[in-house]
C-alpha cells in the first residue's frame, strides 16, 4: 500500500523531475574554501560591514517610527526614508483618489526607459483596509508608447518592476511604496510619466480547516444531474482518460453558507452517490476578488484529516445548467462548482466534521491615474553601443544612469542569463555593485533586455567602466 | 544510509570529511535548494555557499543531526536569496510569457506550478514528502513550531494539487 495519498503521490512525481547533477559540487566548495582561506582579511572585513549594515537599517526603522505622526510632503519622504536619492528626484505631489483610496506620487524620475516612483496608498474612509499585503494588482500601468515594428503594424512593448515597500504607517492606514520601473526600448515611458492603477489588493483572510455546518450524518441521497465527459472542466486525483467514467453529479443549487460568510461562495448540495459522499461547493465564476476554491476534507474526532477519493470542476450558466466544452463560451460561465468525493462509509458519517481549507481575497476595482511632470534629465544618460561578449551573451546597446544601468543584447543558446550577471561600476572613486532588476527577453529572437539597479544615485562622469561577471567595458 | 559518527566526525575533520558529507548530502541539498528556488543556477550556487559555511562553522555545531543542520543553513540561504531577487515581471502586451527565469532541472508545467507556491511552502512540501522528515524535524529546519508546520503542509498540499490537476 502506498505511503502517499493520490495528491501527494503526484506531488512526489512532479519533485522527482528535478534532475540535478552533482558530481563537482565538491570540486567547488574546495576550491572556494582556499580562496576564502587566502582572504581572510576581507571576510572579516565583510563581517563588520554587515554589521554596520544592520545598525543603520535599525536606526532608520526607529526614525521613522517616531516621526510615524508627523507626515508631510516630498521633503519629509525623502529626507526620511530615501535621502541618496534627494538631489535626482523631482517632487511630484499629485494624487487620485477612487473608492476611498487615494493613490499619490511623491516625488519620480525619469531617464530615457527607466524610472523611479515614490508613491503611497491611503484609505482616507477610515475603514483601515490597507494592509502590509497591499499591492498593486495587475492593473498597475505606466504609459509608454509603443513603436510600429513589423509590416502589418504590429506593436510590442513590455516592461518590468521592482516594488519595496518602503514604510507602513497604521495610524494613517498608508503605504509607502518605490518602484524601479524598465521599459522595453521600442516602447519609450511617456512624457510626462503617466502612472495608474484599476485594481488594488488589500489582503487574503485565510481558513485552515475551518467547519463547515452540516451534520454529515443526515446527509441522504441527493438529487443528481446526468452529466458527459464534455461537462467536466477539469478534476483533482483522476486522470484526464477517467472523464467519461463519471455520469452523474449532485444538482447545482443552494445548501447552505461557508463559514466565512461571504455572498459569493456556497455549499450548493450534499448527498450520498452510490454509497460515497458528495460535497459540492458552488461560486462565482471570474471577478478579481472574493473567494477561492475550497479545498474539502473530513476531520475524525482526533484531528486526523481524511481527502477526497477525487473532485470534478463544473461550470453553469445562470440558470445551473452544466455547459460544455464543445458548445460554450467560457465567457458565459456564472458559476463554477467543485464536487468533492468521499470514501466513507454512510454509517460512520457522524463521526466526521467536513472542513474547508480556502481564502477570501480583498481588494478594490477603480481608476487611479497620474501624471507627472518631470524635467528633461536625459542630458544626465550615457549611451553607447559596442559588441563586447560575456559568456555567450552579446552586451550591444548600453544605457548608463543614474538609476544604474540597462543593456539591451543577444544570447546564443537556450536560456539567456544575462539578469543573472554580476554587474560592477568602476569609477574613480572605486567599484560599486549594482543589484539585479528587471528585464524581458524574447526567446525567439534570442535578444534581451535588463537592467541593474542603483542603491544611491550614480555620478556617471565619474564612471570609468563596466564590468559584467568580471568582464571589464571601458568608458571613453 | 547516515553514519551515525559522521556530525560529530564533522565537527573535529578537515577536509576529507567534508568531502564525505558532499558526497552524502550534496544531491540531496542540490534537490532541496532547487525545489526552494525554482532555479537551478542558484540553487548549484546556495549548495556550494551552504557546505562552506557549515564547514566553516562546524565548532558550532553539536554533532547531532548533520543532515537536519545541512538543511537548516541551506534552507535560510535560499530564503536570502529569494529576498535579494525580488524582480517581478510583466507580461508583454502580445501574450507572449515572459518568465522569470528558466530551469534546466524542471519542466514547464512544474515550474508554473511549483513557482505559485510561496518558497516556504515548496520547502515544507519537499520536507515531508521526498524526505519523509517528521514535523519536529522540519521544526528544527525552519524554526516553526510542528503543529504550525502540519497545518501549513495540508494546506500547501492542497494548494499544490489544486494547482497541478486544475492547470
Amino acid at each position: 500500500m502506498s505511503k502517499f495519498d493520490i495528491d501527494e503521490q503526484k506531488i512526489y512525481d512532479m519533485f522527482s523531475q528535478i534532475s540535478v547533477d552533482s558530481s563537482k559540487i565538491a570540486e567547488q566548495v574546495k576550491t572556494r574554501l582556499h580562496k576564502e582561506n587566502t582572504k581572510i582579511p576581507i571576510k572579516n572585513h565583510r563581517h563588520w560591514t554587515k554589521s554596520a549594515v544592520a545598525a543603520i537599517v535599525m536606526s532608520v526603522v526607529l526614525v521613522a517610527t517616531a516621526t510615524a505622526t508627523a507626515l508631510g510632503g516630498f521633503d519629509w519622504f525623502i529626507e526620511r526614508f530615501n535621502p541618496d536619492f534627494s538631489e535626482i528626484l523631482e517632487p511630484v505631489e499629485n494624487y487620485s483618489e477612487d473608492q476611498g483610496i487615494r493613490m499619490e506620487v511623491i516625488g519620480a524620475q525619469k531617464y530615457d526607459n527607466r524610472a523611479i516612483v515614490y508613491l503611497s496608498l491611503q484609505d482616507t474612509t477610515g475603514q483601515n483596509r490597507l494592509t502590509e499585503q497591499t499591492e498593486f494588482r495587475d492593473g498597475f500601468s505606466v504609459k509608454m508608447n509603443p513603436r510600429i515594428i513589423g509590416e502589418n503594424g504590429e506593436f510590442s512593448t513590455s516592461m518590468s518592476w521592482k516594488q519595496k515597500i518602503i514604510y507602513f504607517n497604521e495610524d494613517t492606514n498608508t503605504i509607502y511604496y518605490e518602484f524601479n520601473i524598465t521599459a522595453d526600448p521600442d516602447s519609450p515611458l511617456s512624457n510626462p510619466l503617466e502612472l495608474g492603477s484599476f485594481l488594488i489588493y488589500f489582503d487574503g483572510r485565510e481558513y485552515v480547516e475551518e467547519p463547515i455546518s452540516i451534520s454529515l450524518a443526515e446527509i441522504k441521497d441527493a438529487e443528481t444531474t446526468s452529466i458527459k465527459e464534455d461537462n467536466i472542466w477539469g478534476g483533482s486525483g483522476i486522470g484526464f482518460d477517467d472523464y467519461s467514467s463519471f455520469t452523474e453529479v449532485l444538482t447545482p443549487g443552494y445548501y447552505i453558507d461557508m463559514p466565512h460568510g461571504e455572498k459569493d461562495q456556497w455549499v450548493s448540495n450534499a448527498g450520498i452517490i452510490d454509497g460515497k459522499l458528495h460535497v459540492q461547493i458552488g461560486r462565482f465564476s471570474g471577478g478579481e476578488f472574493g473567494s477561492s476554491d475550497a479545498a474539502l476534507f473530513l476531520m475524525d474526532k482526533e484531528g486526523n484529516l481524511i481527502s477526497p477519493d477525487y473532485g470534478l470542476i463544473l461550470y453553469g450558466d445562470e440558470n445551473n445548467r452544466l455547459l460544455s466544452h464543445e458548445e460554450d463560451d467560457p465567457y458565459d460561465m456564472a458559476y463554477k462548482y467543485n464536487e468533492y468525493v468521499f470514501s466513507v462509509s454512510a454509517e460512520d458519517l457522524n463521526k466526521y466534521t467536513l472542513c474547508f481549507n480556502g481564502t477570501v481575497y480583498t481588494g478594490v476595482e477603480g481608476s487611479w491615474k497620474l501624471a507627472a511632470n518631470l524635467s528633461d534629465s536625459n542630458k544626465n544618460i550615457c549611451t553607447w553601443t559596442n559588441d563586447i561578449s560575456v559568456e555567450g551573451h552579446l552586451f550591444e546597446n548600453i544605457t548608463l544612469s543614474p538609476l544604474g544601468v540597462q543593456v539591451r543584447g543577444t544570447y546564443e543558446g537556450d536560456d539567456c542569463m544575462a539578469s543573472h550577471m554580476k554587474l560592477e561600476i568602476e569609477t574613480v572613486d572605486g567599484i560599486i555593485s549594482l543589484e539585479g532588476g528587471g528585464g524581458s527577453q524574447n526567446p525567439e529572437k534570442h535578444t534581451f533586455n535588463s537592467s541593474w539597479d542603483a542603491n544611491a544615485p550614480l555620478d556617471i562622469t565619474k564612471v570609468t567602466a563596466i564590468i559584467i561577471n568580471g568582464t571589464s567595458i571601458s568608458i571613453k | 544510509m547516515e553514519d551515525i559518527d559522521l556530525g560529530k566526525r564533522f565537527v573535529t575533520g578537515g577536509e576529507d570529511i567534508l568531502e564525505e558529507v558532499i558526497s552524502l548530502y550534496g544531491e540531496k541539498l542540490l534537490r532541496y535548494a532547487t525545489a526552494i528556488l525554482c532555479d537551478y543556477q542558484e540553487a548549484e550556487d546556495i549548495v556550494q555557499e551552504s557546505f562552506l559555511a557549515a564547514y566553516q562553522n562546524r565548532d558550532k555545531f553539536d554533532g547531532d543531526n548533520l543532515s537536519a543542520w545541512l538543511h537548516k543553513i541551506t534552507y535560510n540561504r535560499s530564503l536570502n536569496q529569494l529576498k535579494r531577487r525580488k524582480i517581478f515581471y510583466f507580461s508583454e502586451i502580445r501574450g507572449e510569457s515572459v518568465l522569470p527565469k528558466t530551469d534546466e532541472g524542471l519542466s514547464d508545467g512544474t515550474l508554473r506550478a511549483l513557482q505559485k507556491l510561496k518558497p516556504k511552502e515548496r520547502a515544507l512540501l519537499y520536507g515531508r514528502i521526498m524526505d519523509e522528515r517528521s514535523y519536529e524535524e522540519l521544526s528544527l529546519i525552519t524554526g516553526i513550531s510542528p503543529p504550525t508546520l502540519r497545518k501549513q503542509y495540508q494546506r500547501a498540499k492542497d494548494k499544490l494539487a489544486k494547482y497541478m490537476n486544475l492547470g
